[in-house]
């Protein structure tokens, strides 16, 4: 009987022993670094990539192509510093609908700010009447893959405007209206290249006749996002 | 080897190999757990894992469970139950990514599996009360994936004390989730908006339901968590109808006392003590099942 007991039972305790080995090695490798270092990996922050030229969005407006920036200042919606532009179109008629937009950008300011409720405190801030909402997928060019975007594309009226608004947050890598898809986005960054995910939120807006249809202006929108877009990637989103 | 040790032995002590497991879960987690109380209290930690601040009571308590469970899982036969090394496997591989929203995760899926792998199922189940308390109370970028989503809520809430606030003879206008008094806005946030407050509601709920041994009772345990909700929302109706008017009325000393300072931390006190009113409540009027009055039926 002893030994059938044994038999069961050193199996039992081999487990247990098995799983000691396992934490101290996971102690050595990962827990004693920090206790003698006394640097944990919970209280430092992974690094966003250079933010310097994604702040310059505050000072100077981005370069557009086909488009000259005719005002530029710094605002504040929802007490964040946004950065907006005016843009007037370079050929072709200078007045008219199609000819000048907006492009109102708040440019991540340091690696623990996340895409967060942009598009409610602008909503809020401008009185915003919102409809005809729909999702506008686009594509830019780049080495590789190309980098696909997602936005959200809607019919906002103020009272003395209507404009064609077009968001997204732009990312090295993508874009996307949604905060959770720069999440998923940020976390394989984070496991990848052991980096934060910078972004920028960005949103367009085109004057357009009053309470007009926004369905006529899409492919128009879409050519400026794509040019947004772009611009950001070459100047201030700086794919590792 | 005397006959008499024994007995006491299994009692009181701990095998080497136990003590080594302890040991080692308490040097790869302390500092972790340490950072996460030192994060709740000094709220120097990031908004997100603040919504997990009622792990400073659940921890312990947790912990209080799982201590005083030692006879039980004594007597529970040692089993090996395959899916804990599962388990094992993946909180290492989160604990060596030193990503710390992952690591954080590696603590209950390394207790889960430490319990699947001593003692298989049953193990898992014994534990399960505060292996959920654990789990709840752990840091994630939860809340951060989930503040889109309660947009209609916050609107309910602005709406709501919109409404009170005209009760009251306050000139308001709401629109969204903004709160407009005398020209002065208030935002009515996610966190503010009581996603915080309804977490911690519905966990403390979660541990007097433990506490009163009221879960065998399903319909008061339900009536219990829906009149927890409730409590939450209508207390955060109040809470932002008070923000907005002092606000509003300029009164900045009252709004940071309510907003910031050990105002918000009493209004928070109160509702979860009115929880326990409730549920005395509840225990009190509420039958422990329904019960069909099959007895008249028979006479009829």
């Amino acid at each position: 009987m002893s030994e059938a007991v044994k038999r069961i039972s050193t199996p039992k305790s081999v487990v247990q022993w098995v799983l000691v080995v396992v934490l101290a090695a996971l102690v050595a490798m990962v827990t004693l670094p920090g206790y003698i270092g006394g640097q944990w990996p919970w209280s430092t922050q992974l690094p966003v990539a250079d933010t310097t030229e994604i702040r310059a969005l505050l000072k100077a407006p981005l370069t557009l192509p086909g488009w000259e920036p005719s005002s530029h200042q710094e605002v504040r919606i929802g007490r964040r510093p946004w950065s907006l532009a005016e843009y007037q179109v370079v050929n072709g008629a200078t007045d008219g609908p199609g000819s000048t937009f907006g492009l109102l950008m708040r440019p991540q300011m340091s690696a623990d700010q996340q895409p967060e409720v942009e598009w409610v405190d602008m909503q809020g801030s401008q009185g915003w009447q919102i409809n005809d909402r729909q999702v506008v997928r686009l594509s830019v060019p780049a080495d590789g893959q190309p980098v696909k975007v997602t936005t959200q594309y809607f019919r906002a009226l103020d009272g003395r405007n209507t404009f064609a608004v077009m968001q997204w947050y732009a990312w090295p890598t993508g874009g996307h209206y949604a905060p959770g898809k720069w999440f998923w986005a940020d976390q394989k960054q984070q496991w990848q290249q052991r980096e934060r995910m910078p972004w920028v939120a960005v949103s367009v807006l085109l004057p357009i006749e009053p309470v007009g249809d926004i369905r006529v202006h899409t492919e128009q929108m879409t050519e400026i996002a794509e040019t947004v877009q772009q611009s950001l990637l070459e100047f201030a989103l700086i794919a590792e | 080897m005397s006959i008499s040790i024994p007995s006491s032995k299994s009692r009181l002590s701990l095998s080497p190999q136990s003590m080594a497991l302890i040991g080692l879960l308490a040097l790869m987690y302390g500092p972790l757990l340490w950072y996460w109380v030192d994060g709740w209290l000094n709220k120097s930690i990031s908004i997100q894992h603040e919504y997990f601040s009622h792990g400073m009571i659940g921890l312990p308590f947790a912990a209080y469970i799982a201590w005083s469970q030692r006879p039980q899982w004594k007597r529970l036969p040692e089993k090996f139950h395959p899916a804990g090394f599962g388990l094992l496997a993946l909180s290492s591989a989160l604990y060596l990514s030193q990503l710390s929203d992952w690591m954080n995760i590696s603590f209950p899926l390394m207790l889960a599996g430490l319990c699947l792998s001593l003692k298989g199922l049953p193990g898992l189940k014994l534990m399960g009360f505060p292996l959920l308390l654990v789990v709840l109370a752990t840091p994630s970028q939860l809340p951060y994936l989930i503040e889109p989503y309660i947009l209609p809520l916050q609107r309910f809430i602005a709406a709501v004390a919109g409404f009170l606030l005209m009760q009251g003879g306050v000139d308001v206008t709401v629109d969204q989730i903004y709160l407009l008094v005398n020209d002065r806005m208030v935002e009515v946030a996610p966190h503010c908006a009581g996603l915080k407050m309804l977490f911690t509601s519905l966990y403390v709920a979660l541990m007097l339901i433990y506490w009163h041994r009221v879960w065998p009772s399903r319909l008061r345990t339900s009536i219990f968590l829906a009149a927890t909700v409730g409590v939450s929302v209508v207390g955060n109706i109040i809470r932002n109808t008070l923000l907005s008017y002092f606000h509003g009325t300029e009164n900045e000393a009252a709004f940071v006392w309510l907003h910031d300072s050990w105002g918000g931390d009493l209004y928070s006190a109160i509702l979860l003590v009115s929880l326990i009113f409730v549920l005395r409540l509840i225990q009190q009027y509420v039958p422990e099942q329904f019960s069909f009055e099959t007895n008249n039926q028979s006479i009829v």
